[in-house]
């Protein structure tokens, strides 16, 4: 596995009035292409901040993202967007569906933006996103509309519109949060098929320990720090690195 | 069908909040008010222009302190009288370039007298020399202009064969002209000049009506027809330098002023639509803030997803566009067929103030529905032009807030 991602020094102070919270206190990070991920840490660690300077979302105060030996961060807006749209695939936690869409439009909505696909005929795109949504067990919803879904089904949605422009990585905050146990493995399994079958990497931030047993690497995290490669994560957590 | 940036900002529109309602109802009364008066505006235009253009002349000669008269009289139709020397008829008719001239001469009718109804405008003319009133006639007798004919405008309440008599003066009708839309010909009476000046020497004889100035040898104005090629300004100075005590005017001058009388008259309804369209835009600009921040989330998404800014600018100025053309053709659906349901109204209003209007040609009504349209979509895009500004500035971070 060659070195896909990596982070040198990343740092990120938020000013709350005069408030001053550092997020990432430094973090240097390599993710290799095809990993599966999961950060752990307790609440305000700062795992959400740093999956989101690795997505291109959040801008960090110092140091550097480099994807595939790229710098994201010195990307113009419309690069940056780009980069988003096709590099990665984002699955937030919930009501991250258009409600104004039904399924099918949701899918393919990141497609929108997509230079590559502007072009490319509709036909493909359209029995893509329903390949997708088959794939998922979602077949039969197509035409629905968001409200009309479970919260297991909207996230099965979102996942097919994060696959929708073929993106190399898969960046997912709490994915299952809110989730019951069983619609959690379900969720869990899918994220797994899409690490080994798809062969995306993926990145996920998640508080429960369902993950641990399909993660390829476990990053702790606490106060802005990251713990790599802890002999044993969940004795950790247990020992209170996380909550 | 697959989206598009375009059928996002449609699907918005699909759930129908109750602002998008009120931005349709108050647009399209807008769009409606504006459309309808502006059809009003430029109908009565219109009938100018084509009763100025049936005159057939390219320039009328008057006494040079009545032009604010004779202004008023093509317009309204109110009658006025003001007088020169027929003698420089002549002098116009010798100059190069001038292919006709025919004098005519206006009166004011005696009120009280029998058969004569309202303010009746007298016009003598010169049968031997017109080219403007002749060529209107739209229905006459079989015989040939008697000398003591008259020709009735289209608003007339005469019929042809009918006596009628003026300053003791009786004249049978003989003809009657098209409509002009010009208040002074469609209420007008035209005989012979000949006439004219019977009447002025009976009304000094006659004690018991109030008498006319002595008429012999005058004449109110003469209408002026060029050459092919002649140029306009160049016979208006030669005019002009051997007759300093004229005026000449090109008719194309009164039909712009006449406009302008016209716009003046309307301007109350004007400034109250210019007015409306203010605070339309200002009403569509605090609704769509408030949509931008409601969305913030949902854009904060789509950002994350890959919107550039320009995309999200976009996305709000489509909505709130779509939203004022769709509002803009039901407004014009409004303003159009309320205008139609009471065009007579309007028509007979219009008329009891002597203000001419013909419906303008289908070309001009369509222009001016894409002029209203246009209105509409500039309305949509001033409105959401700031709100779509602040949600470019939305971060896609800020999707993070709640995890992402
Ligand atoms: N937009 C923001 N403005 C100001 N402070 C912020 C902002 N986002 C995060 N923070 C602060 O930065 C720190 C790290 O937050 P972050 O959301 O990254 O933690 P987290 O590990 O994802 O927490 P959780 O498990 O609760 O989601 C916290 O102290 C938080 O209050
Ligand atoms: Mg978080």
């Amino acid at each position: 596995m060659s070195e896909f991602i990596r982070t040198n020094g990343l740092k990120k102070i938020y000013h709350v009035g005069d408030q001053r919270v550092e997020a990432l206190k430094g973090v240097d990070l390599e993710i290799a292409q095809g990993d599966f991920v999961v950060f752990m840490g307790h609440s305000g660690s700062g795992k959400t901040t740093l999956v989101s300077t690795i997505g291109g979302l959040t801008r960090p105060t110092e140091g550097t993202v480099l994807i595939e030996g790229k710098n994201i961060w010195k990307l113009n807006d419309s690069q940056l967007s780009n980069f988003r749209n096709r590099k990665i695939g984002f699955m937030f936690q919930s009501f991250s569906l258009l409600p104004t869409l039904n399924v099918l439009n949701n899918v393919v909505m990141p497609a929108i933006f997509n230079s590559n696909s502007r072009k490319k005929d509709t036909d493909a795109l359209k029995s893509k996103a329903i390949s997708l949504l088959t794939d998922l067990d979602m077949k039969s919803k197509v035409n629905s509309f968001p409200s009309e879904l479970s919260g297991g089904e909207q996230r099965r949605v979102a996942i097919a519109r994060a696959l929708i422009n073929d993106p190399e990585i898969i960046l997912a905050d709490e994915p299952t949060g809110e989730l019951d146990i069983r619609t959690e493995k379900e969720v869990i399994e899918i994220c797994c098929q899409i690490n080994n079958v798809y062969k995306k990497t993926l990145i996920v931030v998640s508080h429960s320990l369902t993950w641990l047993e399909k993660a390829k690497t476990t990053i702790v995290m606490k106060d802005g720090f990251i713990y790599k490669d802890l002999a044993d994560p969940v004795q950790a957590i247990m020992n209170g690195v996380c909550k | 069908m697959i989206i598009s940036l375009f059928r996002l900002a449609y699907q918005n529109l699909q759930v129908k909040h109750l602002r998008f309602y009120i931005i349709l109802i108050s647009v399209s009364i807008v769009i409606g008010a504006l459309f309808a008066s502006s059809l009003l505006i430029l109908g009565i235009q219109h009938s100018l222009d084509e009763g100025l253009s049936k005159l057939g002349a390219d320039l009328l000669v008057i006494p040079k302190d009545s032009l604010v008269a004779m202004k008023s009289a093509l317009l309204t139709g109110e009658p006025s009288a003001f007088y020169m020397d027929s003698g420089v008829l002549a002098k116009i008719r010798a100059l190069k370039g001038v292919k006709r001239v025919s004098g005519q001469i206006f009166l004011t009718s005696a009120t009280g007298e029998c058969c004569v109804m309202g303010n009746s405008f007298l016009i003598g003319f010169d049968p031997t020399d017109d080219f403007t009133v002749m060529p209107w006639v739209d229905k006459k007798a079989d015989s040939a202009f008697p000398a003591d004919g008259a020709i009735i405008g289209a608003m007339s309440p005469w019929e042809i064969g009918d006596i009628v008599k003026f300053y003791g003066i009786p004249l049978t009708v003989w003809g009657k002209l098209e409509r002009t839309g010009i208040g002074l010909y469609d209420n007008a009476i035209f005989f012979n000049i000949q006439k004219a000046y019977e009447m002025s020497d009976y009304s000094q004889s006659d004690k018991s009506i109030k008498p006319l100035a002595p008429l012999r040898g005058k004449i109110s104005g003469g209408l002026v027809q060029l050459e092919v090629g002649a140029k306009i300004p160049f016979i208006t100075f030669s005019i002009l330098k051997e007759n300093p005590e004229l005026k000449a005017v090109t008719t194309g001058n009164i039909a712009t002023s006449a406009r302008q009388t016209t716009v003046a008259v309307f301007s109350g309804i004007i400034a109250l639509i210019v007015v409306l369209v203010l605070s339309n835009i200002l009403m569509i600009n605090a609704i769509y803030s408030a949509v931008v921040n409601e969305r913030k989330r949902e854009l904060g998404i789509i950002r994350a997803i890959g919107a550039t800014r320009p995309d999200i600018f976009k996305l709000i100025i489509y909505e709130a566009l779509l939203t004022s053309v769709m509002s803009g053709f039901v407004g014009m659906l409004i303003g159009g067929g309320l205008l139609k349901i009471f065009q007579r109204s309007i028509v007979f209003y219009l008329r009891l103030l002597n203000i001419p209007f013909i419906l303008p040609p289908v070309e001009i009504i369509g222009l001016m529905a894409g002029g209203a349209i246009l209105i509409a979509l500039l309305m949509g895009i001033s409105g959401s032009a700031y709100p779509a500004l602040v949600a470019v500035r939305i971060d896609p971070h800020e999707t993070m807030k709640q995890g992402l």
